[in-house]
């Protein structure tokens, strides 16, 4: 089921992992290295670095809703009465089978109790919960997929990325990490959506300014992009929550490979 | 009747001391395991750390509101595992919320609303709520007590009565959140050991309720 057993050298330098089977192996690990944040995951017998993650909307039987994974620091791992959180560093992105797209229509509510953001176009503020009275910090989000105008798609492999942050004022932030979610889609799908993160983005990162479509490079497509989504937050490079001429100005400076 | 009190102050006593005993150092409560046995649910207790059942008939779970003080009347504990991949499981909250009076439960006028994956049920009326056991299952429903009228609850030691139940299963013995709102971790312990001796075994959720209010008429008298 742990698809680094499939993947090549690189994936398994980066690291990914669907929920496993293992009690424990689903949840992704924290841990404090070198004084930041590391994301990793338990393979059955150690503790591995990983960046990207795999979950299954509907997996405890409820439609487009997941608590997994969960997050799981040791005791001792965070100072006592600080809090640790997440950061969503992108919009909600969606698998097309070749690249990371635009989710459109669908927003990711990523809820706690009465906490709750919403990962739509655009990146969200994330939010903190406390560290256990030992140091350790275990949590599980709820995570549901919706959306804001028609129904969602029959199937998708939809990404969110994050970071985690902790409030110790020492303690760096996590490098990014993706958390792929499986809604309906095929195990095949699911993998080749990881792999394809893996390989693109968590492996050293090819995407750049520009590079909508996450090929590497910015080009026509990118350029067919934004205007196919001029007047919507689809394509938005500046953050204004419009694609406009900033934007289109934006693809065009980056024009080429990307650095 | 005398030496009724007598034993019942002896017994607590040596209940609440070996509880002392066993939390001189806070140790985490263990998650809720359900498995099947003899084609029945069994309730245990589960380390989702090491993955390890330490005790296989558990009936009676701790927890305590507040460990963030962003949610002072919510836990997300006990949390749930089960090995039981591809059934779906039926958590039945009894109706009826206790609170600890130091010798028993008297019934509460708070609420307890347990909530998972958008659907919920409460101790005003009791209810259920069901999920699916995937590979690994890690669940943490949402707990949150409530006072009268939705007012902030009193702080004490609450009782909660569950059983959980699956289709060609017999559904499980009632097993027992003891859910702990500002108190000590002394009073919860012995909270919790009060439900242990006199209300697991026990022939159901209704003996919360009634031991309940034998507890409050033996303290009034």
């Amino acid at each position: 089921m742990n698809l680094a057993l499939a993947a090549g050298a690189s994936l398994a330098a980066v690291g990914i992992a669907l929920h496993a089977s293992a009690q424990h192996a689903g949840d992704i690990s924290l841990t404090v290295s070198d004084g930041a944040i590391a994301t990793a995951a338990f393979d059955g017998a150690a503790t591995v670095p990983v960046r990207v993650f795999g979950a299954s909307f509907g997996d405890t039987g409820v439609a487009h809703f997941t608590s997994n994974p969960g997050f799981e620091a040791l005791p001792g791992t965070f100072a006592t009465g600080s809090r640790v959180g997440f950061t969503p560093r992108a919009g909600l992105r969606r698998f097309t089978g070749e690249a990371l797209a635009p989710a459109g229509e669908a927003e990711l509510e990523v809820r706690f109790l009465t906490l709750a953001t919403v990962i739509g176009a655009k990146p969200a503020a994330g939010f903190d919960l406390a560290v256990q009275s030992n140091g350790g910090w275990h949590r599980h989000f709820n995570f549901t997929l919706r959306s804001t105008g028609g129904a969602l798609r029959e199937s998708g492999v939809y990404v969110a990325e994050l970071e985690i942050y902790s409030t110790d004022g020492a303690t760096l932030p996590s490098a990014p990490f993706w958390i792929a979610f499986s809604d309906g889609a095929s195990a095949a799908e699911h993998e080749a959506a990881m792999a394809w993160i893996a390989a693109n983005l968590a492996d050293g990162g090819t995407r750049c300014a520009g590079d909508l479509d996450g090929d590497g490079a910015v080009g026509a497509p990118d350029l067919a992009a934004a205007l196919s989504a001029w007047g919507t937050p689809d394509a938005d490079l500046t953050g204004d929550g419009d694609t406009n001429a900033a934007d289109l100005a934006a693809v065009l400076s980056a024009w080429g490979a990307c650095p | 009747m005398q030496q009724h009190h007598r034993i019942s102050i002896i017994t607590l006593f040596t209940l609440t001391t070996f509880a002392a005993a066993a939390r001189a150092e806070k140790e985490p409560h263990l998650d809720l395991w359900i498995t099947a046995s003899d084609g029945a649910l069994v309730t245990g207790g589960w380390d989702h750390l090491t993955g390890s059942v330490i005790n296989p008939s558990q009936r009676v779970f701790e927890a305590d509101f507040g460990i963030d003080p962003a949610f002072p009347f919510s836990t997300d504990e006990p949390g749930i595992g089960s090995d039981l991949v591809g059934v779906t499981l039926t958590m039945n909250l009894a109706p009826g919320l206790g609170r600890w009076n130091g010798d028993g439960f008297d019934l509460s006028s708070a609420v307890l609303l347990a909530s998972y994956g958008g659907q919920s049920a409460t101790t005003t009326a009791g209810g259920s709520f069901g999920f699916l056991v995937s590979a690994g299952l890690d669940l943490h429903p949402e707990y949150t007590v409530s006072g009268a009228g939705g007012t902030d609850p009193a702080n004490g030691i609450y009782l909660a009565a569950f059983t959980v139940s699956a289709n060609g299963l017999a559904s499980s013995a009632t097993f027992y959140a003891v859910l702990n709102l500002g108190m000590t971790e002394l009073d919860h312990g012995a909270a919790a050991a009060w439900v242990e001796s006199n209300l697991v075994p026990s022939p159901g959720a209704g003996a919360v309720l009634a031991l309940a209010g034998a507890a409050s008429r033996r303290r009034r008298r």
